[in-house]
């Protein structure tokens, strides 16, 4: 099925919390404050129309570093996220002038000419554009209109990995030819995702939007769309997750749990996807993997089956932070997920504990190891050879989240057919900022296979 | 998802409107703000924020109380009920708070050297505007009428005659059962409900902030405590509270030969001690004090992380009043004595190498190359990220491993173009062959933990474009 990108935005999922919504965005204007007396009583200020200032100042903490979805189609199903990077807005004659970075991932299971695209799409966006502003009081809300002026720009960078499938012999044979033209199959791809998306984006911000806000009850909502997607209350449709291979899809932030994050997941049967709860540093370097192209590994998440309807409930090793739901694909043909999160009450912003920095300095393996195994260091987007020791890329750097570990582990390679299989694993102590010299045991079910020697500095994140 | 503190500012805001009633030390502004209809309608919005958030914000934190005229604070405000309700235009706000404050002064004819204890219950019906002037946005917060307020002192103030006048008003008040301390605590009782009432029917403007000059431009940080306290022997100041999880720099800087002490508490058990004190009851025996920072002369110091919300205690170490002035940020300020390395990680925000492109075919992009990114210690940069299919791009957001520099040495930025290869017979896969087609280096500020540089992207001595990154940097040893 081919369809264009179009992005329809809805509610964000992520503002469950009376913070993330609009009632927010004017606390945080709010926010944004010191108290300063005029120096003269009686200067009285100028007279200005304040909707288009106090926006100016509200609009960007109202979306900055959070993760919104997306619908792209009228089948309600979310299959695009964005993360607003940067983020700047000034008043210009009652208007508010609005400029802003995202990265922004999208579910693409479409033909794009001759080739096909199933995965995570990767872009970052850049885009200004004007807006006419209004607000009104309406019973008991307020509601503000945008009417964006013409002249938007908008620009798309597409990054990440693209893997194309010929359709048909004629593109197969333009997959093979395009190098000799100077160009790849993937780059053809890109360009044309980003000349689409730029205009269906473009189409998409000339609308005009009526955002109402109910301060009292912290709720948030696109005028036209149903109560039950008001945010500060549990919504009244559990959301539906569109999930293909080479990205993540993310819901949160969530407030910490004292227990494990408890949430059900319904699949449709025989469909897999693999589930983890984590923190905002580790969500971040899921996306910046993803973005990279990178290899991101799931032998530490929890992989859920359709197996069992209607749900599956779900229960996640505990997170010392304000958890986000990251869901992967395991197949080639993605899920769509339905995804019901058990919250706690709670600070879904509150500061994360236990986010590191860590030089990996040395790491290497006394024991006798069975010439089909190979032993590695890894977390879900971090990964170096200890044996064979040819291989080892030391020292490197990377970084670990609160409750997430570095793990040794004895693999035997896979092949085309068989998936690599994990014989022996061991945590590696890198928990408190200090310098680590330490001997681990790994101990698979044969017994042990030999000690591991890591020597490595950790500090607490910048 | 680069950590703002939204928290901190609404916390800010809030504690502003509350400041309006607290012999804070700002000034007057009696002017009555009269709503346009867009005004309108944006104040009953701010009500209703207030209302929902108002009293939540306010419980959370502790207000300093400055002596007049002066920025030095001497003691401090800690709001221990709150209601707010709602009607058709104001808010009406019952607050009980607690507060202390050192009275070293000879006000109202008696020496009184020592902290004195008050609570107060004010009831106060609130309006509010939003106002804009060309430079910023105000929302205003004031009262009517005057607020009802009920000061209580805790204890009696222990005060001294200094004047004759006084000491003849203390020895003929005795007589009729009103003594010096009654007469202390009386006038102190009306100088802060005096205080409250005159903040109230002032109004106070709050600036809502600005939005960033600079487009892009990195968040401003703003520190979790900043000001100057004045320590006295028995008694101490409570700053916060903050929140759990938070690893956080102590900065100090005490004046003359004094020493003085804090330590971060968690917030419950301050309470237990501060609740004591209201009910005039014996605090609760103390728990051998842990992480206490000495404070003399001018240092640093991080705080580790709490698992628990807590505020910070100062105090004097002796019986001398020491002077100090504190800066608490909620970063780990871990700048070692001698950095001998940086662990860098660099993000790629954008880039134009339309010098490097051919002419033909550039389109909007300049499509005509690709490129890739490496970025690193001038003999070892890493590559990052696919091939970019355009020769500029406003908004690239690549973030690159993390990596390691000689303190000193310049981060060395290579761009390299690629070109596939086409699949043969020895390797089905397609690849790419990369060059080198310009190269730059930024030379990284020390004691900066995030910064920005546009790189100058060069080859045989020909600029050909440049790079923008921003950096997050840690110095280690």
């Amino acid at each position: 099925m081919s369809r264009g990108l179009r992005f329809s935005p809805r509610t964000p999922r992520t503002p469950r919390t009376p913070r993330t919504t609009l009632a927010s965005a004017l606390l945080f204007a709010l926010g944004a404050c010191n108290a300063s007396p005029p120096a003269s009583p009686l200067a009285a200020p100028a007279a200005a129309p304040p909707l288009a200032p106090l926006l100016a100042v509200a609009a960007c903490p109202e979306v900055l570093g959070r993760v919104l979805t997306f619908a792209t189609a009228s089948d309600g199903i979310d299959d695009a996220f964005a993360l607003v990077e940067h983020c700047a807005a000034r008043p210009v004659d009652g208007d508010v002038v609005l400029t802003g970075d995202a990265w922004v991932w999208v579910a693409v299971d479409r033909d794009l000419g001759a080739v096909r695209v199933r995965q995570f799409v990767h872009a970052s966006l850049h885009a200004q554009l004007r807006l006419g502003v209004r607000a009104t009081y309406l019973q008991d809300h307020l509601e503000v209109a945008l009417a964006p002026r013409p002249g938007a720009v908008v620009s798309i960078e597409p990054v990440g990995a693209l893997e194309v499938s010929p359709l048909n012999w004629a593109s197969l044979l333009a997959v093979e030819l395009a190098p000799a033209a100077g160009t790849s199959v993937e780059w053809v791809a890109k360009r044309r995702l980003r000349e689409e998306t730029e205009q269906a984006i473009a189409a998409a911000i000339a609308k005009p939007l009526i955002f109402a806000y109910d301060a009292r009850r912290g709720e948030t909502w696109v005028v036209g769309t149903p109560r039950g997607a008001r945010t500060g209350t549990a919504p009244a449709v559990v959301p539906r997750l569109r999930v293909v291979p080479r990205g993540t899809a993310l819901l949160g932030p969530y407030p910490e749990t004292e227990g494990p994050p408890r949430l059900q997941l319904r699949l449709a049967r025989g469909a897999r996807v693999a589930a983890r709860a984590v923190c905002r540093s580790h969500a971040e370097r899921l996306l910046e993997a993803d973005r990279r192209g990178g290899v991101v590994g799931v032998e530490d998440w929890t992989i859920v089956s359709g197996d069992a309807p209607p749900a599956v409930p779900l229960t996640l090793p505990a997170t010392p932070c304000p958890w986000m739901l990251a869901l992967r694909a395991v197949d080639d043909a993605g899920v769509i997920a339905s995804v019901d999160v058990v919250t706690a009450h709670g600070d879904a912003t509150a500061a994360e504990r236990g986010h590191r920095w860590i030089a990996l300095d040395a790491v290497s393996f006394d024991g006798e190891l069975p010439v089909d195994l190979q032993i590695v260091v890894s977390t879900d987007v971090f990964r170096r050879f200890v044996m064979p020791p040819a291989k080892q890329s030391l020292p490197a750097l990377f970084e670990l989240s609160g409750g997430e570990a570095l793990w040794v582990r004895a693999v035997r390679p896979g092949t085309d057919a068989t998936p690599p299989v994990i014989v022996a694993r061991a945590r590696l102590p890198l928990d408190e900022p200090q310098a680590v010299d330490a001997l681990v045991d790994l101990d698979g079910p044969a017994g042990r296979l030999g000690r591991v020697h890591v020597e490595a500095r950790v500090r607490e994140a910048p | 998802m680069r950590s703002a503190r939204p928290y901190l500012l609404v916390v800010l805001a809030l504690s502003g409107v509350l400041l309006a009633f607290l012999p804070s030390g700002c000034a007057a502004t009696p002017r009555r703000p009269q709503a346009a209809p867009e005004g309108a309608a944006l104040a009953r919005a701010a009500l209703d924020t207030l209302e929902r958030e108002g009293c939540a914000r306010l419980l959370a934190r502790t207000f300093p109380l400055q002596e007049p005229n002066t920025e030095l604070s001497t003691g401090r405000l800690w709001v221990r009920r709150c209601a707010a309700v709602r009607s058709a235009t104001a808010l009406d706000l019952d607050v009980d708070v607690l507060g202390w404050q050192w009275s070293g002064g000879e006000s109202w004819g008696f020496e009184v050297r020592e902290y004195v204890y008050f609570s107060a219950a004010i009831h106060a019906r609130l309006s509010a505007a939003i106002e804009a002037t060309t430079d910023d946005v105000t929302l205003r917060v004031w009262t009517e009428k005057p607020p009802e307020v009920h000061v209580r002192a805790i204890g009696r103030v222990d005060a001294k005659a200094s004047t004759p006048a006084a000491t003849l008003l203390g020895a003929a008040s005795s007589l009729v059962g009103r003594g010096p301390n009654t007469l202390a605590t009386a006038a102190l009782r009306a100088r802060v409900r005096d205080l409250i009432a005159d903040r109230a029917a002032a109004g106070i403007p709050i600036v809502l902030g600005e939005a960033p000059a600079v487009p892009g431009a990195l968040p401003k940080a703003l520190p979790l405590l900043d000001e100057k306290e004045s320590l006295h022997p028995g008694g101490a100041l409570i700053s916060g509270s903050f929140a759990p999880g938070v690893t956080s720099t102590l900065h100090w800087s005490v004046e003359g030969e004094g020493t003085a002490l804090a330590r971060p508490v968690c917030v419950d058990e301050a309470l237990e001690l501060v609740d004591a004190v209201v009910a005039e009851r014996k605090p609760p025996p103390a728990r051998a004090p842990r992480g206490v920072v000495t404070m003399k002369g001018k240092g640093m110091e991080i705080l580790p992380a709490l698992g628990c919300r807590w505020v910070l205690v100062t105090g004097p170490r002796d019986d001398r009043e020491v002077s100090v002035g504190l800066v608490l940020t909620d970063h780990a300020e871990r700048t070692p004595r001698v950095a001998a390395r940086r662990w860098v990680r660099a993000t790629l925000v954008a880039y134009d190498l339309s010098d490097a492109a051919p002419a033909a075919g550039g389109g909007d992009h300049g499509e005509s190359i690709a490129v890739t990114f490496a970025i690193g210690p001038d003999e070892a940069s890493q590559s990052f990220g696919r091939a970019l299919p355009a020769a500029k791009s406003p908004a690239v957001g690549l973030v690159a491993p993390l990596v390691e520099l000689a303190w000193g040495a310049p981060l060395a930025l290579r761009v390299l173009q690629q070109k596939p290869r086409p699949p043969s017979l020895f390797n089905a896969t397609p690849g790419y062959e990369q060059t080198l087609l310009a190269s730059g280096a930024a030379r990284l500020a020390g004691g900066q933990r995030r910064q920005q540089h546009t790189i100058s992207l060069t080859r045989d001595g020909r600029v050909l474009g440049w790079a923008k990154i921003e950096l997050e940097q840690l110095e280690v040893e």
